[in-house]
């Protein structure tokens, strides 16, 4: 039988070895596709991962845009606040929120930000204002 | 084992609470003894017993239950509390086995039968439970309990004392001695189909194949199963949606048109529906790159705090660990297995008596071929079928029955190693 269990090792090792190839195949070569994905819901979570930071209108007396942390679980959210509305959007640029109630956090009530899913497959942020 | 648990744990807590405490190694202090004991046990029961299979198994659960707390904390103490209780199924099985647990094969229609029953349960109304469209669950009052697991061991011992017993007949091909052992295996999978748990047919198939070319030397009988196996697929796939949409999934899990959704009776991309599942799951695994974004500083919750992959502390918690360890840790992880594959191979290769080479032959496959068919599924190497992850997975039954497997290793090696020694 000894024949016999050698050779189904070698075929249980040849599956696991298979599986360090295909990892390998997800995590180094096909990385840059999967993060361009539009669909990619990992990636838009990411980019509010980040603490952008405070932007101030002349002699700093105004808060043009902000942060609002928002913990999720272990996770810490940053959501871009806009406290004057769209009173300087064109200098200090839009929400990059894809979601309505992420959106509706920002509390802008005057202004309502949305990105096309197109600007999430170009892997950029959308500035354009829809509403 | 220990340290390494340590130093898990105290990464999870650091990347949460972003400070250093003791409360962070109560884990790894716990898991250290809970091992040192089954150490002890083992030691006193089978101490003959092949001395890596025991530490290999305790890292692969301490790596569960460590990202298992990553994931949720209180899921943690629950699989804690069944990595207890598996440890002390283990030291009971060895302690009630350690003389001779080739009695075993005394009972082996009992074991078949054994096997047939505990997978028909959770088709039992009353307590037959299911959970995403598969019947695999059964409860009582608050337990709940996955009994295929158990019927998996149950069904390689009876396979093993049959094979043992009758492989000199069913290598020449006398019909008649096939009829029991198809009759028990085909009741098996008939049932796994009408539970819709095409991962456990898979395995139980494979295991099958795997164990009567190691009784009968004949490969032919393999390829007639891996031929059986195609046709039953078709067929299958022809007849059940259930299986259809799963092998749609595997082959074109991005559609650039929408289609039908079931989920929502609405037109919809396959991505945004179907696989989603799968495919938010090789976008955690991409992210993850080569070295991973840390313990505890992975990304799986959504903007509103939803898990962006459901199931992801059971059928998905490969792809978890590759977001946080990257490929440098999932490929030790993967070692890991193929090192107690390696093992538990070398353990019937040492084995004096059919039983015992078949039984841990049996197990050692069935565990590698596990690991195999949930990691594959996740990888797109193979369709998805949901099962757990060996010692892994969140899943108090999978921990259990993995424990028993462990025993029946330990079990083996102690009787072949004892003899050795005795010969020389």
């Amino acid at each position: 039988m000894n024949r016999q269990l050698n050779r189904l090792a070698v075929v249980s090792i040849v599956l696991l070895a298979a599986l360090i190839v295909a990892t390998t195949y997800w995590q180094t070569w096909a990385t840059a596709g999967l993060q361009d994905k539009q669909d990619n819901a990992l990636q838009r979570v990411v980019q509010f991962s980040v603490a952008r930071g405070l932007i101030r209108g002349a002699g700093d007396k105004t808060t043009l845009a902000t942060n609002r942390r928002v913990k999720r679980g272990s996770e810490t959210l940053y959501f871009r606040s806009y406290p004057q509305n769209g009173l300087a959007a064109q200098t200090v640029g839009y929400s990059t929120a894809s979601q309505d109630h992420a959106a509706g956090n920002c509390g802008s009530t005057a202004f309502r930000y949305r990105a096309l899913p197109s600007c999430w497959s170009q892997g950029s942020f959308c500035r354009l204002r829809l509403g | 084992m220990g340290l390494l648990t340590a130093v898990g744990f105290a990464s999870v807590y650091i990347a949460d609470k972003s400070r250093i405490s003791g409360g962070s190694l109560a884990y790894a202090g716990f898991f250290f003894a809970l091992f040192l004991a089954a150490h002890l046990v083992a030691r006193f029961a089978v101490p003959h017993a092949d001395p890596y299979v025991l530490p290999i198994a305790a890292l692969l659960a301490a790596v569960g239950v460590t990202e298992i707390y990553r994931l949720g904390p209180n899921d943690a103490f629950r699989q804690g509390t069944w990595v207890v209780i598996g440890v002390v199924v283990f030291a009971l099985a060895l302690l009630g086995l350690r003389r001779d647990y080739r009695l075993l094969e005394n009972y082996k229609y009992l074991f078949g039968l054994g096997a047939i029953g505990l997978l028909f349960m959770p088709l039992l109304p009353g307590i037959g439970l299911s959970v995403n469209g598969s019947r695999l669950w059964v409860h009582f009052g608050p337990l709940r309990f996955q009994p295929g697991e158990l019927g998996k061991i149950a069904l390689i011992v009876f396979l093993a004392a049959y094979l043992r017993e009758k492989r000199e007949v069913l290598a020449v091909g006398r019909v008649k001695d096939w009829g029991p052992l198809l009759v028990i295996w085909g009741m098996a999978m008939l049932v796994l189909f009408a539970t819709d748990d095409l991962g456990s047919g898979l395995l139980f198939y494979g295991i099958f194949l795997g164990m009567l070319y190691i009784a009968t030397a004949r490969i032919a009988f393999v390829a007639a199963g891996v031929g059986l196996f195609v046709a039953g697929s078709v067929a299958v796939y022809q007849g059940t949606p259930h299986v259809r949409e799963r092998v749609l999934n595997w082959l074109q899990p991005w559609t650039t048109h929408k289609i039908f959704c079931p989920l929502s009776g609405q037109p919809a991309l396959r991505q945004d529906c179907q696989s989603y599942q799968e495919v938010q799951s090789l976008y955690s695994i991409a992210h993850g790159g080569l070295g991973g974004t840390g313990l505890g500083s992975g990304t799986f919750v959504n903007t509103s705090g939803g898990q962006i992959i459901p199931d992801l502390k059971t059928d998905f918690i490969y792809s978890a660990l590759a977001q946080e360890l990257g490929l440098i840790g999932v490929a030790g992880l993967l070692l890991v297995y193929m090192v107690f594959t390696l093992r538990g191979f070398r353990v019937a290769i040492f084995a004096r008596d059919g039983f015992s080479k078949l039984l841990a032959a049996g197990l050692t496959f069935g565990f590698a071929f596990q690991a195999f068919i949930i990691v594959g599924g996740i990888l797109r190497v193979i369709p998805l079928t949901g099962i757990t992850l060996p010692l892994v997975s969140y899943g108090g039954s999978s921990i259990l029955a993995n424990f028993l497997v462990l025993a029946g290793l330990m079990l083996v090696s102690n009787r072949a190693n004892a003899e050795l020694a005795g010969a020389t």
